[in-house]
């Protein structure tokens, strides 16, 4: 069986190598496609632009959103997917440095599956990342989206 | 013109007082006068009575010389013999009652005279009377009307001296009647006078205050506009600050919103790739090198719950409170049970009051209690038998709660640091702490209108008191 993709939407270089070597450490294989920006991420997923060559039909298993980025901020990006009838039951983890509670209300009322809140210290990093794979990728393999 | 109260008090008290007062003086001198004049009434009726009993006592002697001179009976002289005495006693009277009048003292001189001539003459007729025979003629003196002379001077200067003293007494009585009269008039007229003097003080008072209380109207609407043009400029000034303090203080929480966002980023980047380094090159680092990657981890570790902190402390000031009743107690209590599980190992004595209503934002009041709760543990660390209390009291007048413990305390003197963000009065290594709990403490009572200090002395542990005006 051929692992799904996950995608990576993060601007940051170091956060990305520290989720990648996370997932690894967790035994998730999948392969990863990482995104830098909300443009490139919407891109992406609706095989536009440099993506125009991918089979549109071919979505991630999981998106792990970074809410601060540039261009297209999170929000947005989580808005786009919600609202396009291909996308609407994407899974979406927000993955995020943001302690604010109306982020995370934010979060949930645009459609987020799930929201992990980036630590600094990196044990509660791995162990957070480890229960995002396990429920999102090893248990939920067919998620059934949550509408708000 | 100003008066002062006393000079007021003088002016409408004392004066018409004295004004009084000569009035009665002067009733009370016509009321002597009136009795001077019924004592002078009197004593013209005595001079007159006393006149004509002079006048009478002659008749009589008169009368009973007639009598023996006819009979020669000797029965007759019975009036006759103290006649001469009581006349006498008489004159001395009149001469006392006329107070000296000369026209009184000329008339009883006559008087006294003629007594003297009548003596004679009846004394005369008497003598001869007893020695002559019996129905021999009357002595010549009777006969050629010597006596009746004589009594009708005698009769003359009573009458004299009654008309004399009538005339004296109608002076008297005019001039009596006139001071009486002058007296009336004088009382009349300081009646009226004073009458006047107090209607023209209430007139004029009535109209200094009528005039003090227009002008007061006339000054309190003055001032009112004159407040209400300053309030008009305050509540612009007022406006323009509170908007100016919001957008400074909405800058202001931006950017430690964005500091705290972009200050974890680059320490996540740290702590991980030193935790990286040590998972999969730890065993070649030397011991040292092992040692070095834990000071940094720790570091960032602590920056990081440093950073958190202070993004809760920022974003108190953001989030909307919400008031509801709850017991705080219970509250309290569940904090308590949270915190025991945190710390199986310890034993920690708790005490609560049963019930303590309060409305407040619940999630708020969470963060004050656990904030001074975990302060209390962590302050009872070393002591033996730690104990911690959550209660209510008063303090002038008003309700207080409390948390109390019996751990380190502090020294009274830093007092001023307690509250201020990132100050703390004891080293981390003695107690671990960010220095932050008791200013978000501060930020939530404040919010909540309320006021939180705190006592305590070295080693007799702590006690913070706060109460809410909610």
């Amino acid at each position: 069986m051929i692992e799904k993709t996950i995608l990576l939407v993060e601007d940051n270089e170091q956060d990305e190598l520290l989720t990648l070597r996370a997932l690894k450490k967790s035994n998730i294989l999948n392969p990863v496609a990482v995104c830098r920006d909300g443009q490139e991420a919407l891109d992406y997923l609706f095989a536009e632009g440099n993506y125009s060559n991918r089979d549109v039909d071919d979505l991630p298993q999981v998106v792990l959103l970074d809410l601060k980025l540039p261009k297209v901020d999170g929000l947005d990006v989580l808005k786009r997917i919600r609202n396009h009838e291909k996308t609407k039951a994407l899974p979406v983890v927000i993955l995020t440095t943001s302690q604010e509670d109306s982020d995370v209300a934010t979060g949930y009322k645009n459609g987020a599956n799930s929201y992990v809140r980036k630590p600094v210290e990196s044990a509660k990093f791995y162990e957070a990342i480890k229960n995002l794979g396990l429920y999102w990728i090893i248990l939920n393999v067919s998620p059934t989206p949550t509408q708000p | 013109m100003k008066l002062s109260v006393n000079q007021y008090l003088f002016r409408i008290v004392f004066t018409p007082i004295a004004v009084l007062s000569v009035m009665l003086a002067l009733s009370l001198l016509s009321i002597r006068v009136q009795s001077s004049l019924s004592n002078s009434v009197l004593e013209s009726r005595e001079i007159e009575s006393t006149a004509q009993n002079i006048l009478l006592n002659f008749l009589n002697m008169e009368t009973g010389l007639r009598g023996y001179i006819a009979s020669r009976d000797p029965v007759f002289l019975e009036p006759y013999w103290p006649g001469e005495q009581m006349i006498r006693q008489a004159l001395l009277k009149l001469e006392t009652l006329s107070h000296n009048d000369a026209q009184h003292v000329k008339n009883i001189g006559e008087l006294r005279i003629l007594l003297g001539q009548w003596m004679n003459y009846s004394e005369g007729v008497r003598k001869k009377i007893e020695t002559a025979p019996v129905y021999s003629r009357p002595p010549a003196a009777f006969t050629n009307h010597e006596g009746r002379k004589i009594m009708d001077q005698i009769r003359k200067s009573v009458e004299e001296i009654a008309s004399h003293e009538s005339s004296l007494y109608a002076v008297r009585s005019s001039q009596v009647n006139e001071s009486v009269r002058i007296s009336i008039y004088s009382i009349f007229a300081l009646g009226l006078i004073l009458g006047a003097f107090v209607v023209f003080h209430l007139i004029k008072e009535i109209l200094r205050l009528g005039k003090d209380f227009t002008k007061n109207l006339e000054e309190t609407a003055l001032a009112k506009q004159a407040l209400e043009t300053v309030n008009a400029g305050l509540e612009e000034t007022i406006q323009t600050r509170t908007h100016e303090l919001r957008s400074a203080n909405a800058e202001l929480e931006a950017f430690c919103y964005s500091v705290s966002h972009d200050l974890r980023a680059p320490l996540r980047g740290i702590d991980g790739f030193s935790e990286a380094l040590q998972e999969e090159y730890g065993k070649v680092l030397p011991e040292q090198g092992n040692v070095y990657l834990g000071h940094v981890r720790s570091g960032v570790q602590k920056m990081g719950r440093l950073i958190d902190d202070l993004l809760a402390l920022s974003r108190l000031s953001r989030t909307e409170t919400s008031f509801e009743e709850f017991d705080l107690a219970g509250l309290a209590s569940e904090i308590e049970g949270d915190l025991q599980n945190q710390n199986p190992n310890r034993v920690v004595e708790f005490n609560s009051t049963p019930h303590a209503l309060v409305r407040a934002d619940k999630g708020l009041m969470r963060s004050v209690l656990t904030n001074l709760l975990s302060n209390a543990w962590k302050f009872t660390e070393k002591v033996p038998s730690a104990q911690i209390a959550f209660g209510i009291t008063e303090r002038h007048g008003k309700k207080v709660f409390f948390v109390k413990d019996n751990g380190a305390g502090f020294d009274m003197s830093h007092y001023g640091k307690l509250f201020g963000a990132f100050q703390r009065l004891h080293s981390a290594k003695e107690f671990p702490g960010t220095g932050v709990g008791l200013a978000t403490v501060k930020r939530i009572i404040r919010r909540h209108g309320g006021e939180v200090w705190a006592e305590s002395q070295v080693g007799m542990g702590a006690t913070f008191f706060f109460s809410l005006e909610t």
